[in-house]
C-alpha cells in the first residue's frame, strides 16, 4: 500500500512537502525521514516548503523539522498551514473535481471566454471567437471584436463589436458604456451628436425589436423575463 | 480633374492636421467638392478634429486591401454635403500602405473631387513618402521656432526633389505670438521667410479657440469670432485664387491695454 502521509512534489520554487494533517508530529517525522532517505543525495541542497494542511503547528515542531531537514542537507524555506496561526500562506482551496465535470451545473461550458486583465490602449485590437471580458478600460481607438458577448469591467470608450459572426442575441455591457461605435451582429450604432451625458451606472446594450437599445444593467431583470 | 494638395511639415505638432481640417472645411464652405485624406496610419487624428471619429466603419487600409470600395470608406461631413473624409487606420502602422497603392487611390479620388487635401504624418519615412507621392502641390506648415524651421527646411529640400510637384511648396506659419515677436522673443515672419525662401500662403496666430475647436470637433474656420479661423479663411481664399493681404496680427488693445499704454507701462 502506498504511503501518502508525506508527499514530495518538485517545483520551480523548491520542494513541496505535503504532510498528512491527521498524523502525530513524531510519526510524521519518522515518515519524512524514511522518505528522504530513499532519495538521499538527489534532493540535497534544495529548499523545502512544507505544507501541514489544516493543523496547528507549534514553533518547536517547526524547529525540529528544520533540524531534520538539515540532516538531509535540505533547507526549510517556508511552512504553510491552512489554519491562520503565526505562519503565512493559506492553503489553496481546491474545487471538488466533480463540479467541473458535471455539465448540468455549467450548461454552456463549451463557450470560450477570453479574459483580458488590462486596459486596451488606442490602436490595440482584440478579436476572439467567443466572449470577451476586459478588466480595465477600452480607450478610444482600441477595438474589441467578439463572436459572443463583450463585458467591460471599466470604461468602454473605444469600438466594440459583439456577435461579429452574426449572432444578434449578443450583448455589450460595461461599467461605463461610452463607445465611439457599438456594433452588434450587423447593426452599427453611435451616440447622438449632442450627447454629453456621461453614464454613471453600468449599462447593457442589446438588440430589441430589431434596434440596438441601451439600458441600465440589471441582472435580476433579465432572469425575471427569462421565466 | 481635381487639385491634390499635401499638408506636411517634418516636425510634429506644428499644425498639419489642424491646417488640413480648416482648409478642407473652408474649401467646402466655398462650394468646392473636397475630400480630406488622413495618411497618419496608427496615429490618426483628422477624424477626431473633424468630429467624425464615431462614424468610421472602413479606413484607408481597408480600401487598399480591397476589403471595401472607396465609396464605402468615405465619410460625409456633419455640416457640409460636399465635404468627405477618408480616415486612416488606427490599429495598423505606416507599412500597411505602399506608395503605389497611394498613387492609385489618389488618382481615383481626383476623378471625383475638386480638391484632395492630404494630411501628412510627421517625419520623413514611409508615411511622408506615401503622402507626397501623388500630390500636385505642397503646403509646408511651420512654427516660428528654430527646431520647426530646421525641420521645415529639410522637408522643403525633399519636396523640391520630388518630380510630381508643380513648382515650389508654399508656407503656412502657424502659432505666431505677436506680443513675443514684438519683444524680440520669437522669430518674426521675415526671419522665417529668410531661411526657408518660399512663398508664404498664410500666417495663423496662436489662438485658444483652436483648442476648443479640436475638443468639439468643429474646425475654427467656421467660427467667426476666432482670429485663427479668420487666418484660415484668408488662406482658403488664396488657394482658390483670391489674393487677400495678410491680416494684421497685432493683438487689438483692450481697455486695460489702452490704459497701460497711456501710463507708459507697455
Amino acid at each position: 500500500m502506498r504511503d501518502d502521509s508525506v508527499v514530495i512534489k518538485g517545483s520551480r520554487e523548491g520542494i513541496f512537502l505535503h504532510l498528512d494533517p491527521q498524523l502525530d508530529f513524531r510519526e510524521l517525522k519518522q515518515r519524512i525521514s524514511a522518505k528522504l532517505s530513499d532519495s538521499k543525495d538527489f534532493l540535497a541542497g534544495a529548499q523545502v516548503i512544507c505544507n501541514f494542511g489544516p493543523r496547528e503547528v507549534a514553533d518547536e515542531d517547526v524547529a525540529e523539522l528544520e533540524q531534520l531537514l538539515r540532516q538531509f542537507k535540505l533547507r526549510l524555506k517556508r511552512v504553510s498551514t491552512s489554519v491562520d496561526s503565526r505562519h503565512e500562506a493559506r492553503e489553496e482551496i481546491k474545487m471538488p473535481p466533480k463540479a467541473i465535470e458535471d455539465n448540468r451545473v455549467y450548461p454552456n461550458a463549451d463557450e470560450q471566454t477570453l479574459l483580458i486583465k488590462r486596459t486596451l490602449r488606442s490602436g490595440q485590437s482584440v478579436s476572439y471567437d467567443g466572449n470577451v471580458v476586459v478588466m480595465g478600460d477600452v480607450n478610444p481607438g482600441a477595438e474589441v471584436v467578439a463572436s459572443g458577448n463583450v463585458i467591460v469591467m471599466g470604461a468602454l470608450r473605444g469600438m466594440v463589436h459583439a456577435g461579429a459572426t452574426g449572432d444578434p442575441a449578443s450583448v455589450v455591457a460595461a461599467l461605463r458604456l461610452k463607445p465611439t461605435q457599438l456594433r452588434i451582429a450587423d447593426q452599427i450604432t453611435r451616440a447622438p451628436d449632442n450627447d454629453m451625458d456621461e453614464p454613471d451606472v453600468p449599462e447593457i446594450a442589446r438588440i430589441k425589436d430589431g434596434v440596438v437599445t441601451i439600458e441600465v444593467y440589471n441582472p435580476n431583470e433579465r432572469q425575471a423575463r427569462a421565466r | 480633374m481635381g487639385d491634390v494638395i499635401v499638408v506636411t511639415s517634418g516636425k510634429g505638432g506644428v499644425g498639419k492636421t489642424t491646417t488640413t481640417a480648416n482648409i478642407g472645411t473652408g474649401l467646402a464652405a466655398l462650394g468646392y467638392k473636397t475630400v480630406m485624406v488622413d495618411t497618419d496610419i496608427g496615429l490618426r487624428n483628422l477624424d477626431v478634429v473633424m468630429g467624425l471619429e464615431n462614424r468610421i466603419v472602413y479606413d484607408i487600409v481597408d480600401v487598399v486591401n480591397g476589403n471595401c470600395r472607396l465609396k464605402q470608406a468615405l465619410i460625409k461631413d456633419k455640416r457640409f454635403e460636399n465635404l468627405f473624409l477618408l480616415p486612416a487606420a488606427q490599429t495598423k502602422d505606416k507599412s500597411a500602405v505602399s506608395t503605389d497603392q497611394m498613387k492609385e487611390l489618389v488618382s481615383n479620388l481626383k476623378q471625383e473631387f475638386e480638391y484632395v487635401m492630404i494630411d501628412c504624418p510627421a517625419g520623413i519615412e514611409q508615411g511622408f513618402k506615401n503622402a507626397i507621392v501623388a500630390a500636385d502641390r505642397a503646403v509646408v506648415v511651420t512654427n516660428p521656432e528654430i527646431s520647426a524651421v530646421r525641420d521645415a527646411d529639410r522637408i522643403i529640400g525633399l519636396l523640391q526633389a520630388e518630380q510630381n510637384l508643380d513648382g515650389d511648396p508654399v508656407l503656412v506659419i502657424n502659432r505666431l505670438r505677436p506680443a513675443m515677436v514684438k519683444k524680440g522673443d520669437m522669430m518674426n515672419i521675415f526671419d522665417v521667410e529668410d531661411i526657408l525662401a518660399i512663398k508664404i500662403l498664410g500666417v495663423v496666430p496662436e489662438d485658444e479657440t483652436i483648442v476648443v475647436s479640436t475638443n468639439r470637433g468643429e474646425p475654427a474656420v467656421l467660427d467667426l469670432s476666432s482670429r485663427a479661423g479668420q487666418a484660415y479663411r484668408n488662406i482658403v481664399k488664396r488657394i482658390s485664387g483670391d489674393d487677400v493681404p495678410l491680416m494684421n496680427l497685432e493683438e487689438p488693445d483692450g481697455i486695460v491695454g489702452k490704459l497701460k499704454k497711456l501710463m507708459g507701462m507697455r
